[in-house]
């Protein structure tokens, strides 16, 4: 200590001389590096990227980009709509607006191509479908092939009208024989009337001829399979086809908080323009894990803003209260902000970013560094109260006396987070570096700027209170015997409180519960996991042939914890061999379509119709169409026992009829709605007409067929993945470490986010918990050179480990448990709790008191200390970010807990240790600190 | 031209236009007792006396009544099992006959009771079927009709009818398929035991 004493005394006796030249280099050092930190600084989100960027992982984990999208960053836009059409036409409207905005955005996928796999869409459909299908044919053949000899809309009705006429008379007059009827009745149909594909087409007729000019095909309910409806074929739907999603690819664009954050705000515009313009029935967002990233930074930025501005202001306040005057705290503030405007300099030239876990250093070092520049003036005042003298006379015996004290306490301070360097974990070492360093560079603001301040502003003459109180020895705590063994006692019993309700703190290792609440990405990947069939995270592993990727699929498969398997093979229907008989018989079934002829102008349906003939066309159409409204007797219905969907359908179908009815009296002469109808009735049945002839003959589907945007998925230049996916939740720590180990038992080569989130959420618990490690090492180490006694070196560590249970036990009462983000709060408070250990040993040190009693201006100062401290981990309460609450809270009560400790345990327990200097002529020592 | 050829030529064209009067007034004959039978029917259903629930077997036995006059269900009965009626014995076409007459009877009765309002009828012509005529009638509603045409057959003095054919689909033609399918794959007994349930069923109606 002689020699930091000697070196402290030189650098005042440089600095005090030349306060303005301290000041002006001050000045210009505080610009450049904010100049730095605004060029310079970025704001890092990769979570393996914590851990090392020479993880081992992280390389390993790059080999999987290309299966994702090319490595390409994404954004999961996520749509809800009351029906899947309202859900597709939003996705449409947001895909133009993507395409449009080549600025924001360079791709978004959205839709495989039904084109691409339409000849083999019959083969995804199960053999009972496929059955069904056969079945549906077989009994509507006079449908069928009546349509295929004349696709006409009027003839469709006609023909409607006419099964519904045979099934109504049927029905009257033979209807007790009929469940002895054979269905295999060739051409007559003699399941249940349902009347779902007739209201389809009076619908999709009706809205074309109203407004909306939309042509909707019927054949998906006739066949009651989606699979026909290739208009909402090749979406990516999820969670039971209710959510649509799309994997939008944003332009890299400067933003506040990472390159891709404006293309994001832009999405979210795009999906609020959306709603207000005719979607306020569908709901969308953007999640993903950039987009969770950029919320969670954004959040976080915002936050810690806000809480190292309300930081800086609680530290003023209790300095101020304190202090009893502005000009002192305020040039602590000074000395602090430059302290924090270096350590944002040197953190943009040296390491030049910051993470989620160092993004909480600026609030903290308000709290922390705050101390030494209020130790100093607690000092300062001392002094001057005392002795008096010139300002300069009263600097320099503050620097002489408390210099010492001060600086072992800031680098007792530095050593608890320096040590995190050693962890070996990025994310800590960065944290470590930047507080440490923070801390650092706050005491030598201290040392510099606070004395050429002080030169200036500092006040020299004592206040009227100081004067009054002036050699008064004032105790802040006054121990008896009863007291001390009281206060053992209670510490005692608090401690084996607190272990047993620390047993129920357990390790949470969602990082979705630290992201804000608010938060529009983690709603919408809570909405996702929610309603998903299965996990939304798979592992992979890699296989070089097809062979291997079967056999390595099979054991994962086998394994208990694996729900589910995919590989490129899992895109191929299954079953394909015993499919093709069903689907050759589905192809015998299927007329030849003549022709359209009906789109004649002589028949009525060209374009340019003679007005007589669509007269006439329409007078057949209304009159096919009262006729099959007559036939829904819906009262009569009820009335003999008809099922209530029945029913319904049939009053459904009278409104519909009703409104076309209307639509077509109303129709003005040269409209050409109705021929435009009739054109898209017949193309619809064409193309219905050649997709089920065409997929019904197709050869089986092979890994060549799939479409590339889907295979690339699965399947590049001869490398297999296989996406692995856990039967429990991957969020429970367990489940999640008996899933990582089972598939690396098969292939100890797995990757993907379930392992990235074990191989992170080990790495991270076990830096922790080195962290404390080494920072009470570091600080022991310290302690025990500065003391020169292991005795006073483990007193001194006391409050921090009493402090800590209490701690624990406070979250096990307070049900927090510990997550990937307050699990650093131990190596948080381990500077804290040893700095009040420190301070009020140093005065025990001094000696001359009497056992059990701690003086008055060595308390203030402790809890002055404590105070700042608590306010600056205080504030990060404010954050909306769950895990920096979290953070904040722990460390919050932590410190608290330590100060608690070191102000009436320590003084107790050094009531019991012999004093160092007998107490004698108290009254004329002067206070160390 | 002689007399003799004159007075031949005369007796043709005559003979030609009592030819073609004859179908003439039987057509208007025929639609005239169809007027008649929808009439009475619509009478029995609108009268206020016979009004509600509480009337509707008194209502259900005039229309019984109306239809066991003017309709051939005897005829309808053997038309409806042509191909089989030849293989039946006196005894099982006597019961078959009987129980036709009384499931057609229930069956259209019921219908005329839940459909027939005090309809608009629109009577567009007639037209011979062979040895009978088709009138054609057709029920008209607001966005809503039904053609319904009738076989009717001149009995001497009266024209009953033998078919009726409900948007197309023939009555007789819709029994003659269901007790054809129902024959194929059981026997004729069965045929008469299911008709006999249904026969009890429609007269708790």
């Amino acid at each position: 200590m002689n020699l930091v004493t000697k070196l402290l005394k030189n650098l005042v006796a440089w600095v005090l001389p030349r306060p303005r030249f301290i000041l002006a280099v001050a000045f210009l050092s505080v610009f450049a590096s904010l100049w730095l930190a605004a060029v310079r600084l970025e704001v890092k989100t990769d979570q393996l990227e914590l851990i090392s960027d020479r993880h081992p992982l992280i390389a390993k984990t790059r080999m999987l980009d290309e299966f994702n999208f090319h490595g390409k960053t994404t954004f999961a836009l996520v749509v809800r709509g009351p029906t899947q059409d309202r859900a597709i036409e939003f996705m449409n409207a947001m895909v133009s607006k993507i395409h449009a905005d080549p600025k924001h955005f360079q791709d978004v996928f959205y839709r495989i191509d039904p084109n691409e796999f339409k000849k083999w869409l019959l083969y995804y459909l199960n053999e009972t479908d496929l059955a069904g299908i056969r079945s549906t044919l077989e009994q509507n053949s006079t449908l069928v092939h009546s349509m295929a000899e004349n696709p006409d809309l009027l003839n469709f009705f006609r023909l409607v009208n006419q099964d519904m006429a045979s099934r109504m008379v049927g029905e009257f007059f033979t209807g007790f024989l009929e469940d002895e009827q054979t269905p295999q009745e060739h051409g007559k149909n003699t399941n249940p009337l349902d009347l779902e594909f007739l209201i389809k087409e009076l619908d999709g007729f009706s809205g074309y001829l109203s407004a909306n000019q939309r042509y909707v095909s019927p054949w998906a309910s006739f066949f009651k399979s989606g699979s026909w409806d290739l208009q909402k074929e090749g979406y990516l739907w999820e969670g039971k086809k209710k959510l649509l999603m799309a994997a939008v690819m944003p332009s890299k664009v400067t933003g506040q908080v990472s390159k891709t954050q404006g293309s994001l705000t832009q999405l979210r515009n795009y999906i609020h323009e959306l709603k207000l313009s005719g979607f306020s029935d569908c709901e969308a967002g953007v999640t993903g894990q950039e987009a969770l990233n950029n919320d969670e930074m954004q959040t976080a930025m915002v936050d810690m803003t806000k809480a190292t501005w309300l930081s800086m202001l609680g530290v003023m306040v209790v300095m101020v209260t304190f202090l009893r005057g502005f000009r002192h705290p305020l040039i602590i503030a000074l000395s602090l902000l430059v302290g924090l405007c270096w350590t944002f300099g040197w953190t943009a030239l040296f390491i030049g970013h910051l993470n989620i876990l160092s993004i909480v250093f600026a609030p903290m070092l308000c709290g922390l560094g705050v101390d030494y520049g209020i130790h100093w003036f607690a000092r300062f005042e001392e002094e001057r109260s005392l002795s008096g003298g010139s300002r300069s006379s009263i600097i320099q015996r503050v620097m002489d006396k408390s210099g010492p004290g001060i600086m072992l306490a800031g680098m007792s301070t530095a050593f608890s987070f320096l040590p995190f360097i050693l962890t070996g974990f990025r994310g800590l070492m960065e944290l470590g570096m930047i507080t440490g360093m923070g801390i650092l560079f706050t005491i030598l603001a201290d040392f510099t700027v606070l004395p050429a301040l002080s030169h200036y502003l500092a006040v020299d003459k004592p206040s009227a209170h100081a004067t009054a109180v002036r050699g008064k020895k004032r105790y802040l705590l006054r121990l008896g015997p009863k007291g001390i063994r009281t206060i053992l006692a209670a510490a005692l019993i608090l401690c084996i409180v607190s272990s047993i309700s620390a047993s129920r703190v357990q390790f949470d290792l969602n990082p979705m519960r630290l992201q804000a609440k608010g938060a529009e990405s983690v709603y919408w990947e809570k909405v996702l996991t929610e309603n998903s069939e299965r996990s939304i995270l798979s592992a992979a592993v890699l296989t070089h042939s097809p062979e291997e990727a079967m056999t390595e699929s099979k054991k994962f498969k086998a394994l208990s914890t694996v729900t589910d398997v995919d590989n490129v093979f899992s895109l191929l229907p299954e079953n394909q061999e015993r499919k093709i008989p069903i689907l050759r018989s589905i192809a015998l079934l299927i007329p030849e379509l003549k022709p359209p002829v009906a789109i004649s102008t002589a028949d009525g349906g060209g374009s340019n119709l003679a007005p007589a003939v669509q007269d006439s066309y329409k007078t057949d159409l209304i009159e096919v169409l009262q006729r099959i409204r007559f036939k829904m007797q819906d009262e009569q219905a009820e009335k003999w026992g008809a099922s209530r969907p029945l029913v319904e359908q049939m009053t459904k179908v009278k409104g519909s009829i009703d409104r076309i009815i209307q639509a077509l009296e109303n129709l003005p002469a040269d409209s050409t709605k109705l021929s435009e109808f009739r054109r898209h009735f017949m193309e619809d049945i064409a193309e219905q007409w050649t997709f089920i002839k065409e997929s019904s003959s197709a050869s089986p589907m092979t890994i060549a067929d799939i479409p590339p945007q889907l295979r690339d998925q699965f399947y590049q230049d001869g490398k297999y993945l296989i996406r692995i996916y856990p039967k429990e939740s991957i969020w429970n720590e367990g489940a999640l470490a008996r899933f990582v180990k089972d598939i690396q038992w098969v292939n100890p080569n797995v990757l993907g986010d379930p392992v990235n989130l074990y191989v992170f959420a080990s790495a991270f618990k076990k830096a922790s918990i080195n962290a404390s490690i080494y920072a009470l090492i570091a600080i022991s180490l310290l302690l025990g050179f500065t003391f020169r006694s292991l005795r006073l070196m483990l007193i001194s560590i006391i409050p921090l480990v009493v402090g800590s249970i209490w701690t624990i036990g406070i979250m096990g009462f307070a049900a927090f448990d510990f997550n990937l983000a307050n699990s650093i709060f131990m190596p948080l408070v381990v500077g804290a709790g040893v700095e009040y250990g420190v301070i009020i040993l140093l005065r025990w040190k001094e000696g001359h008191e009497t056992p059990g009693r701690l003086p008055f201006s060595t308390g203030k100062g402790v809890i002055l200390a404590a105070l700042t401290t608590t306010i600056g981990f205080g504030t990060l309460m404010i954050s909306n970010h769950r895990g920096i609450f979290s953070l904040g809270f722990v460390a919050w009560v932590g410190s608290i807990c330590v100060l608690m400790a070191a102000l009436l345990i320590l003084p107790a327990i050094l009531s019991f240790v012999k004093d160092p200097v007998p107490a004698v002529d108290k009254e004329a020592l002067n206070v160390t600190l | 031209m002689s007399r003799f050829r004159v007075f031949f030529f005369l007796f043709a064209c005559l003979s030609i236009v009592l030819a073609a009067a004859k179908p003439l007034r039987a057509q208007s004959d025929a639609t005239a007792q169809v007027r008649s039978v929808l009439d009475k029917a619509m009478d029995i259903q609108t009268k206020p006396e016979l009004q509600g629930p509480e009337h509707r077997k008194e209502r259900a036995a005039q229309i019984r009544k109306l239809i066991s006059d003017n309709f051939l269900s005897e005829e309808m009965a053997k038309e409806s099992l042509a191909g089989y009626w030849e293989k039946l014995s006196a005894g099982q076409r006597q019961r078959y006959q009987s129980l036709f007459t009384g499931i057609f009877t229930d069956s259209y009765s019921v219908r005329v009771l839940d459909f027939l309002k005090r309809e608009t009828i629109e009577y567009p012509g007639e037209s011979p079927e062979g040895k009978y005529v088709k009138v054609r009638t057709i029920i008209m509603r607001t966005n809503e009709h039904i053609p319904v045409d009738y076989i009717l057959e001149n009995k001497g003095r009266k024209w009953m009818i033998r078919d009726v054919i409900i948007d197309s689909v023939s009555t007789v033609e819709t029994y003659h398929n269901g007790f054809g399918s129902f024959l194929r794959n059981h026997p004729f007994d069965a045929l008469i035991e299911r008709m006999a349930i249904q026969k009890k069923a429609g007269e708790e109606l």
